[in-house]
C-alpha cells in the first residue's frame, strides 16, 4: 500500500477548511499548522491574484507534508525519530525520539511544511480536541502532517478529505489502479511539488 | 532585498511546481503490494462512540451544513460534515468546523453582566449578575416603559445569528414581543433582490431562487453580482460540477472576484450599472427578435391589456360585478375576432398593439415593455457599464440561444440604491428568453423552500397577543429615537433589545447608531455568545446558548431539507437558551399565559410543527429526532425550480408589466411622484456610486464590503482559530490608485468620507479596477487601528425598495 | 605523563639540545616572561569561567522558556548556533593540520607552537561540541544518538567524527608530550599525526556534507562544499593559530622565531587564495546558467547578505595581500590579516547558514504565524526583503558562553599542560 494524496486544484477555492479541520483533528499548538493554503498568486500576500485587471488568476496550493517515497527528512534524521512506514508510504514522526536538532526541517525541500515547536504547547482551548488517541505534542521537537495516522490505522479516512466542501480533496492507495486517485492521476494531467530534488512526493495537484 | 523585489515585481522562485505527465503519474501503480501490515478490515470511523448528536450550522451565510457533533467529557472535540440525502449537499467550511472555538474560546459571555454604574457605555466596564438579578431589572424596565410610554417604546430588534426555527429570528422573542406590543423595526437586509424580482415572478421578497442543485441542469450559469467561491461555497460546489459536466459559468461583476477567476467568461462591468445591461440586452433580443415567443405567449402576461386611462389592466371588473372570492379575469386581445377576450378564452392572443375596446385605449403589456425598452440601446450601455458592443450582444445572444440559463445573483447588486431596478430588469431578461420556471433555468443564490409552510402565527400568537408593531424602516429608528416622534407624531422610543442582533456593527452608517440612537435609549439589552459591538455598548448582557446547546430545527437554505438540531452539550457557564429566557422575562412581565412555567421546547416546537401543510410532509418532531432531516420537495427527485407550474403571481404568468407597484414597506414617504414609472423596468442610477452622483465629485473611490470566508457577517469576528490565518483588518485597494497615493502594502492608511473614517493596513488587489475599493466585512470596532468600516456606509433606503445600501458607498484614502 | 597532572608549567626541563636558542628567544620576551603564569591568567580563567556560567544559565533558560525565545523559527531553523559551529569546526582544523602535516610528511614545521595550535583545535573542537548541544532541543535526549543511531544522517557522521576528532586531537597533544619526553618514536608520532590529519580532513568534510547534501537548499547543494569546507578551516585554522603564536609570544609564553610567523603568513595567504578561488569558481557555477543559482549570487553580491559576502572579501584579500607582501608582515598587521581572515570566514558561515533559508523554495503568500518566523505580521516581503534570520540577545549569551567554555579549556591547556615549545629538531 501507498498512501497519497490527489488535489484537484480546479475544485480547490483556498478556503482553508482542509487547514482548520486538521488543526482540530490534531489538536493543533496555537500558532502551528501541518497543512497551510498557497496563494499561488500575484504578490507576497495571501489571496491576492497575478495579473492586471481583468486579466487575473489565482491557483491554491494545499500544502501539508508531501509523505515522499524518497523522504530528505527520513535520511538525516540522526536517531531515526522520522521514518517511513514501509506498510503505508506514510512519513511519521516519533515526538518521543526527536532530539530536537532540526535536521529533518533543513533537509525538507517543502518550505514550512514540518514545524518545531519552539515552546511548551499552547492551546486555545483547555481541552483535546479531535482525536483522543493522536499524540500529545511536546516542545522542542518537530512535527509535521501524520496523513492522520491515527484515523487511517482505524480504517478511515484523513480529516482534512472529509472535511472537503469543495471534494478537491483525493486520498487513497496510489499501488492500487483501480482506486479513484490512481485513476485520476492516470486521466488527469497532474503536477507534483519540486519533482528536482527528487523526493517523490505522494501528492499530487490536478490541474 | 534586490533578489525578492525584482524587476519582475516580487517574488521570482514561482513556477516552482513542475508538470508531471500523467503517465509518470501512472508509473507509481503496481509496485509492490506485500509487506501490508494494515489491518483493512478494521475499517470503520475510530470514534463514531463519541458522536452525540446531530446539528445543522444556523449562522446566516445562506447553507445548513449538517454536522455530526464529537462529545468527550461533556464537550464538544471535533464537529465531523454529516450526510444529506445527497452526497454533495454533505457541507462544511471552516467556520461551521471550528465552532468549538466560539463555545468554549475566550470571548464567550459566561454570566449576565451589567455595565458599571456610572461608565459610559461602550468602556468595558462590566460587573457580573445573577440571572434573577438580571431578570428582575430586565421587568423593571420594560414595566415602566411600557407604564409611561407605551408598550412600542420598547424595540425588538432582530438580527440573523440563529436560523433555527424556535431560537432562532422568527422564534420565540417574537411571541414575548407579540404579548408585549413592542416595535418591530421592518427589517432591511437583503431585500432589493427579491423586491425587484418580485414585480416579474411574484416570488415574494426572498423566494426567488431555485434549489441549489438545478445548475445541473443549466447550459450556462450566469454569475451576477455575487461571488459564490468565497460567500457560498456550498452553492458553488454545484456550480464547479455542472461546469465539469460542461456547463458554461459567466461571471459578470466590477471586480475580478474568486468567482470571475474560476469562471470561463468574465466581463467587467461599472458598478450599480447592470441594470441598464440588463434592459440594452433584452431590447437588443427583441430588436433582433430573439426572444422566446412560444415561452412569452404560455407564460408571461405579454397579451395582457393595459388601460392607457388608468394605468390598470384590463379586467372582468371593468366591466361586471365580480365577487370579491372569484378571480378578477384579465383581457387580451383575438386579433381573429378583433375584439377583447377574457384570457384563455379565445385564440392564441396577440401579443402588439394597441386597441380601442369599448371606448377604452389599450395597449399589450409587451407592446409598452417593448417600446419601454426601446430606449435602452446597446450603443449607450456600452458608455453606461463600461463593456463594449459586442459583450453586450454576445450576451444577449447568449440568453437569447443559451437552452436553459440559470443566474446566480445573491445581493451584490442589492446592496445598491438601484438594486431592486437591477434585478427586475434581469427578470425582465429571463423572462423574455424563457429562462425562468424551468429545470436549469432561473434565479440561484437563496433557496428557501415554499414546499412547506411552518404554522409561525401558533408560535407567535399567545394568548394575550398584541401583535408587534412594524411602523418604520431600521434605516430611520435613530431619527425616531432622536426626535422621540414619527411622521409629525410622537413616537417614545426608550429601549432596545438586540436579540440574535449585532447591528451597531451591521447597519449602514454607524455613526447614526452610536450617536443618535444610543444616547436617546433608556435601557439597551444585548442577548449575545460574544462581546460584539452591540453588546459592548449595551447597559446589560445576557449570555445566550450556541447552536449546539439546545435542541432546534430549521428549514435550510438553499437545500431541500428540514434538518434537526439535536441539544449535544449543556449551556456553560450560565448561559441560557431563548425559549428559557423568554420564558423568564415573559412570566416576570406577567405572560404566564403565553410563557407558563412548565412548557419545554417541545410544546413551542409543535405549536410550529402543527397544521395540514406540515402533516402533509409527515414533518414531526418525532420524526425529526428520528431521522435528523426530513426532504421537502414537491416533485420527488427534481430540484426545487420557481415557478415550475406556474408562478406565484396574481396570473400564475411572469409579469412584465406591474400592475400596482407598491413600496416594499410604507413609512410616510411620498411615492406619487415616481408611481407612474413604477410599471415598467427602467433604470435609474445609484446615489453615490454612479459616476454621475454628487459623491462621485468628491469621493473618487467606491467602497465596498467582501464576504470573505472567515467571517459570516459579524459572526466568528474574533475566532482564536481563525484570527490565526486571518489577524486583522485589511483594506484592499487598486494597483493605480494605490500609486496615485503612494500607499504600499501593509501602510496605514485613513479611509474617510463625510460620514466618517477608518484607519487600517492596506494592502494592493490588483484584481480591483481603478475606482474600486473593498474590505472584508464583519471586523468590530475594537479591531481598528480607528473607526470602523461601517461608519463610511451610506445611510438612506431608496423609497421604493426600503433596503440597506451598504455598497452605495463613496470614499477617499490617504496614507497615515 | 606527570606534567599533565603537575598543576603548574614547568620549565623545559627535559629539553637540552636547544637550550642555548631558547635563552634568546626568551631574552627578546624580556621581562614578561617572568610574570607568565600569574594573575594574569588566572584572572582570564576565572573571567571566562564566569562568562560560561553565565552562558549555562541563559541555556537553562532557553531550555525552560523555550528557544521560542530565540530568532530561529520555521522558516529559519538554525542560526547562530550552528553558524557557530561550522565556524568552530572549521577553527579547529586548523590547528591540528598546521601541526600534523609538518610530522605527517616529515618536512620541516611550524616552530614550538605545535602543541598550543593541538591545544586551541581540542577547544574548539569543544566548543563546536557545544554549539550543537546548545542548538538541541531536547538535550536530555543525546543518548538516543548512540541507541537509535541512523548512520545514514550526515549529523550522525559528524558526531561520530567529531567525537573521534577530539579524543585524537588530546591523544595527538598527549603523544606530542610523550614525544618530547622522549617516551615516544618520531614514527608513531608520525603514524598519529597522519590518522589526526585524515581525521580533521573528515571532520571538515562531514562538516560540510551536513550542508552539501542537502539537495532542498540551493545555497547549500554543491560537491565543492566539502573542500571549501577544508580549505575554509585551513585559513581560519592558520589565522588563529597566528595570533595565538603572535600573543603568546608577546605574553612571554612561548619564544618564536620571525621565520616561523612567515612560513605561517605565506602557508595563509596561499590557503586564503584557495579559498577564494573555490568561492569564484562556486560563484560562477551558481550564477552562470541565469537560473535559481543566479538568484543564490545575486542575494550574496547585492542582498540582504551582501554585507557578510563583501566583509569575506575584501578581509580575506587583504589579509592575503599581508601575507604576501613582505614589507607588510609586520606583527600587528600580520594579526590584523589574520583576524580579518577569521572575520572572513565567519561571515562566509553565516552566508551558508542564513542563505539557506533566504531563499525559501514554496514562496508563496499564506497565513504567517508566529511559529513560522518573528516577523510574521510583515508579511513575505518583511521576511525576507532583509536577512531572514537575526538572533536573540539570548542567543548571542549562549553563544558566549560556549565561547568562554573553549577559551577556558584553552587557558587551562596553557596553565596546567606542558604545552610550550620542545624545540625539537624537526621544527628547525
Amino acid at each position: 500500500m501507498h498512501y497519497g494524496f490527489a488535489i484537484d486544484q480546479e475544485r480547490c477555492i483556498g478556503c482553508h477548511t482542509c487547514a482548520v479541520a486538521c488543526k482540530i483533528e490534531n489538536n493543533l499548538p496555537n500558532e502551528i499548522w501541518w497543512n497551510r493554503i498557497l496563494t499561488d498568486g500575484g504578490s507576497n500576500e495571501m489571496d491576492i491574484p497575478r495579473g492586471s485587471f481583468p486579466d487575473n488568476s489565482i491557483d491554491y496550493l494545499p500544502v501539508n507534508c508531501q509523505h515522499c517515497e524518497n523522504p530528505a527528512c527520513v535520511r538525516v534524521c540522526p536517531v531515526g525519530a522520522t521514518y517511513k512506514d514501509e506498510a503505508t508510504g506514510i512519513v511519521r514522526q516519533d515526538y518521543d525520539k526527536c532530539i530536537g536538532c532540526r535536521m529533518c526541517m533543513a533537509a525538507c525541500p517543502y518550505t514550512g511544511v514540518r514545524s518545531f515547536n519552539w515552546q511548551e504547547p499552547e492551546y486555545m482551548l483547555d481541552y483535546t480536541l479531535g482525536a483522543k488517541d493522536s499524540p500529545e505534542h511536546q516542545r522542542h521537537t518537530v512535527e509535521k502532517c501524520t496523513m492522520c495516522w491515527h484515523r487511517v490505522a482505524g480504517g478511515g479516512e484523513p480529516e482534512c478529505v472529509k472535511a472537503c466542501p469543495g471534494r478537491a480533496r483525493i486520498w487513497g492507495d496510489l499501488d492500487d489502479p483501480n482506486s479513484e486517485i490512481s485513476k485520476l492521476i492516470s486521466s488527469r494531467e497532474c503536477k507534483q511539488l519540486l519533482p528536482e530534488e527528487g523526493t517523490k512526493p505522494s501528492v499530487y495537484y490536478l490541474v | 532585498m534586490s533578489n525578492r523585489n525584482s524587476a519582475q515585481g516580487g517574488l521570482t522562485r514561482r513556477g516552482f511546481l513542475k508538470a508531471t505527465s500523467a503517465a509518470a503519474g501512472a508509473a507509481v501503480i503496481g509496485s509492490n503490494l506485500v509487506g501490508c501490515a494494515f489491518d483493512a478490515a478494521n475499517a470503520g470511523e475510530p470514534t463514531e462512540d463519541e458522536i452525540a448528536g446531530y446539528g445543522v450550522c444556523r449562522s446566516n451565510c445562506m447553507q445548513s451544513c449538517r454536522y455530526a457533533a464529537h462529545v468527550r467529557d461533556g464537550k464538544i472535540v471535533r464537529l465531523e460534515p454529516a450526510d444529506y440525502g445527497e452526497d454533495l449537499y454533505r457541507g462544511s467550511c471552516l467556520r461551521g468546523m471550528s465552532y468549538m472555538h466560539r463555545i468554549y474560546g475566550e470571548n464567550r459571555i459566561k454570566y449576565p453582566l451589567r455595565r458599571v454604574d456610572g461608565t459610559e457605555r461602550g468602556a468595558g466596564e462590566w460587573e457580573r449578575i445573577t440571572w434573577d438579578e438580571a431578570i428582575a431589572e430586565i421587568a423593571q424596565k420594560f414595566s415602566s416603559i411600557a407604564e409611561e410610554y407605551g408598550p412600542q417604546a420598547v424595540v425588538f430588534d432582530f438580527g440573523t445569528g440563529n436560523y433555527g426555527e424556535i431560537q432562532g429570528q422568527t422564534g420565540i422573542f417574537n411571541r414575548l414581543g407579540s404579548v408585549m406590543g413592542v416595535s418591530k423595526p421592518a427589517g432591511m437586509n437583503d431585500l432589493s433582490t427579491g423586491y425587484g424580482i418580485d414585480r416579474v415572478l411574484g416570488t415574494g421578497l426572498m423566494y426567488f431562487a431555485n434549489e441549489a442543485k438545478s445548475v445541473l441542469d443549466s447550459s450556462h450559469i450566469v454569475v451576477w453580482g455575487s461571488n459564490p467561491v468565497h460567500s457560498t461555497p456550498q452553492n458553488w460546489r454545484w456550480m464547479q460540477r455542472a461546469k465539469e459536466q460542461g456547463t458554461r459559468i459567466i461571471t459578470i461583476d466590477p471586480v475580478k472576484s474568486a468567482t470571475a477567476m474560476k469562471s470561463d467568461e468574465y466581463y467587467p462591468i461599472k458598478p450599480t450599472t447592470d441594470g441598464y445591461l440588463a434592459l440594452a440586452m433584452s431590447n437588443y433580443i427583441i430588436e433582433n427578435d430573439l426572444q422566446d415567443v412560444e415561452f412569452i405567449k404560455k407564460r408571461t402576461t405579454a397579451p395582457f391589456l393595459v388601460r392607457q386611462d388608468t394605468g390598470m389592466l384590463l379586467r372582468k371588473s371593468d366591466f361586471e360585478e365580480v365577487p370579491e372570492d372569484a378571480e378578477d379575469e384579465f383581457y387580451v386581445w383575438d386579433p381573429e375576432r378583433n375584439t377583447a377576450v377574457l384570457y384563455g378564452t379565445g385564440a392564441d392572443p396577440a401579443l402588439e398593439g394597441s386597441y380601442e375596446y369599448e371606448g377604452i385605449t389599450v395597449t399589450t403589456s409587451y407592446t409598452l415593455l417593448k417600446e419601454q425598452l426601446s430606449q435602452y440601446v446597446v450603443a449607450d450601455a456600452a458608455a453606461e457599464t463600461g463593456m463594449t458592443e459586442e459583450t453586450i450582444e454576445h450576451l444577449a445572444r447568449m440568453f437569447a440561444e443559451g437552452d436553459a440559463i440559470s443566474v446566480n445573483i445573491s445581493f451584490g447588486m442589492d446592496h445598491y440604491n438601484n438594486g431592486y431596478q437591477s434585478c427586475w430588469a434581469i427578470a425582465i431578461l429571463m423572462a423574455l428568453t424563457g429562462n425562468v420556471g424551468r429545470d436549469g433555468a432561473g434565479f440561484t443564490g437563496i433557496y428557501l423552500n415554499t414546499a412547506l409552510a411552518l404554522n409561525i402565527p401558533g408560535l407567535w400568537a399567545a394568548p394575550g397577543f398584541k401583535g408587534m408593531t412594524t411602523a418604520f424602516p431600521m434605516t430611520l429608528l435613530h431619527e425616531v429615537a432622536r426626535d422621540q416622534e414619527y411622521n409629525g407624531e410622537p413616537y417614545p422610543i426608550k429601549a432596545m433589545v438586540a436579540i440574535l442582533s449585532n447591528s451597531a456593527s451591521n447597519w449602514p452608517s454607524q455613526t447614526n447608531y452610536l450617536e443618535e440612537l444610543l444616547p436617546n435609549l433608556d435601557f439597551l439589552l444585548a442577548m449575545d455568545m460574544e462581546m460584539t459591538d452591540t453588546a459592548r455598548y449595551s447597559d446589560m448582557i445576557l449570555p445566550t446558548a450556541s447552536f449546539y446547546e439546545n435542541e432546534d430545527f430549521r428549514k435550510a437554505h438553499n437545500l431541500p431539507y428540514i434538518v434537526h438540531q439535536d441539544k449535544v452539550i449543556d449551556p456553560p457557564f450560565e448561559a441560557k437558551d431563548d425559549v428559557e429566557i423568554a420564558g423568564l422575562i415573559g412570566r416576570a412581565l406577567g405572560y404566564a399565559e403565553a410563557f407558563p412555567e412548565e412548557y419545554t421546547f417541545d410544546d413551542y416546537a409543535n405549536m410550529l410543527l402543527s397544521g395540514p401543510a406540515v402533516e402533509a410532509f409527515g414533518v414531526s418532531l418525532d420524526r425529526l429526532r428520528k431521522d435528523g432531516y426530513i426532504e421537502l420537495r414537491t416533485v420527488p427527485g427534481k430540484p426545487g425550480i420557481v415557478g415550475r407550474e406556474k408562478f406565484p403571481t396574481e396570473s400564475g404568468l411572469a409579469q412584465l408589466y406591474t400592475e400596482k407597484p407598491a413600496p416594499r414597506v410604507m413609512y410616510g414617504q411620498d411615492v406619487t411622484e415616481r408611481f407612474p414609472k413604477e410599471h415598467l423596468v427602467y433604470y435609474r442610477p445609484s446615489a453615490e456610486v454612479s459616476e454621475r452622483s454628487e459623491a462621485a465629485k468628491t469621493y473618487p473611490l467606491v467602497f465596498i464590503q467582501e464576504h470573505t470566508r472567515w467571517r459570516t457577517h459579524s459572526q466568528w469576528f474574533n475566532s482564536p482559530i481563525l484570527r490565526e490565518l486571518d489577524p486583522e483588518p485589511l483594506f484592499k485597494i487598486s494597483p493605480e490608485d494605490a500609486a496615485d497615493r503612494g500607499i504600499a502594502d501593509r501602510d496605514v492608511v485613513e479611509v474617510f468620507n463625510d460620514r466618517g473614517h477608518m484607519v487600517v493596513k492596506a494592502i494592493i488587489d490588483p484584481s480591483l479596477p481603478k475606482g474600486m475599493t473593498r474590505m472584508p466585512k464583519g471586523w468590530q470596532r475594537d479591531q481598528f487601528i480607528e473607526g470602523g468600516y461601517q461608519e463610511l456606509t451610506y445611510p438612506h433606503n431608496d423609497e421604493w425598495s426600503v433596503a440597506f445600501n451598504f455598497y452605495d458607498t463613496r470614499v477617499d484614502v490617504k496614507k497615515r | 605523563m606527570s606534567d599533565f597532572s603537575s598543576g603548574a608549567i614547568v620549565d623545559d626541563d627535559l629539553d637540552f639540545s636547544a637550550a642555548q636558542n631558547r635563552a634568546k628567544a626568551r631574552d627578546a620576551a624580556g621581562t614578561k616572561a617572568v610574570a607568565w603564569g600569574g594573575r594574569g591568567l588566572n584572572i582570564a580563567i576565572g573571567v571566562s569561567a564566569v562568562v560560561m556560567v553565565a552562558g549555562i544559565a541563559l541555556w537553562f533558560m532557553q531550555l525552560s522558556g523555550g528557544m521560542v525565545q530565540t530568532g530561529m523559527r520555521n522558516l529559519n531553523s538554525w542560526g547562530l548556533y550552528i553558524t557557530s559551529f561550522m565556524f568552530f569546526v572549521g577553527l579547529s582544523a586548523g590547528g591540528l593540520i598546521i601541526s600534523s602535516v609538518p610530522k605527517a610528511f616529515g618536512i620541516a614545521g611550524f616552530g614550538g607552537i605545535s602543541k598550543v595550535a593541538v591545544m586551541s583545535s581540542i577547544a574548539c573542537t569543544v566548543a563546536a561540541i557545544g554549539m550543537v548541544v546548545v542548538d538541541l532541543g531536547q538535550p536530555a535526549r543525546l543518548w538516543e544518538l548512540f541507541a537509535y543511531s541512523n548512520l545514514g544522517s550526515p549529523l550522525m557522521w559528524d558526531i561520530l567524527v567529531l567525537g573521534t576528532y577530539l579524543i585524537l586531537s588530546c591523544v595527538y597533544l598527549w603523544a606530542q608530550v610523550q614525544a618530547d619526553a622522549g617516551k615516544m618514536s618520531t614514527a608513531a608520532l608520525r603514524v598519529i599525526s597522519v590518522v589526526a590529519l585524515v581525521c580533521a580532513v573528515l571532520v571538515h568534510s562531514v562538516t560540510a556534507w551536513i550542508f552539501g547534501l542537502q539537495q532542498g537548499r540551493e545555497m547549500w547543494h554543491t560537491a565543492l562544499l566539502a573542500p571549501w569546507f577544508v580549505s575554509s578551516a585551513l585559513v581560519c585554522g592558520t589565522a588563529l593559530v597566528m595570533v595565538v603564536a603572535v600573543a603568546l609570544r608577546r605574553a612571554g609564553y612561548l619564544s618564536l622565531d620571525q621565520a616561523y610567523l612567515v612560513k605561517l603568513a605565506k602557508l595563509l595567504g596561499a590557503f586564503v587564495m584557495v579559498d577564494l578561488y573555490f568561492f569564484g569558481c562556486d560563484l560562477l557555477t551558481e550564477g552562470f546558467p541565469g537560473g535559481s543559482g543566479a538568484e543564490v549570487v545575486a542575494m550574496l553580491t547585492s542582498g540582504p547578505l551582501a554585507p557578510y559576502f563583501w566583509i569575506e572579501i575584501v578581509g580575506c584579500a587583504v589579509c592575503a595581500v599581508i601575507c604576501f607582501m613582505p614589507a607588510l608582515r609586520t606583527n600587528a598587521l600580520l594579526v590584523v590579516g589574520s583576524l580579518l581572515a577569521i572575520a572572513g570566514i565567519f561571515c562566509k558561515r553565516v552566508q551558508l547558514l542564513v542563505g539557506g533559508f533566504q531563499i525559501a523554495n514554496l514562496d508563496y503568500a499564506s497565513a504567517l504565524t508566529p511559529m513560522q518566523h518573528t516577523a510574521f505580521d510583515s508579511g513575505l516581503a518583511g521576511i525576507y526583503g532583509q536577512m531572514v534570520y537575526w538572533p536573540t540577545p539570548l542567543e548571542f549569551g549562549v553563544t558566549l558562553g560556549v565561547v568562554a567554555l573553549a577559551v577556558l579549556v584553552f587557558l587551562l591547556g596553557l596553565k596546567l599542560l606542558p604545552l610550550r615549545p620542545a624545540d625539537d629538531s624537526s621544527s628547525k
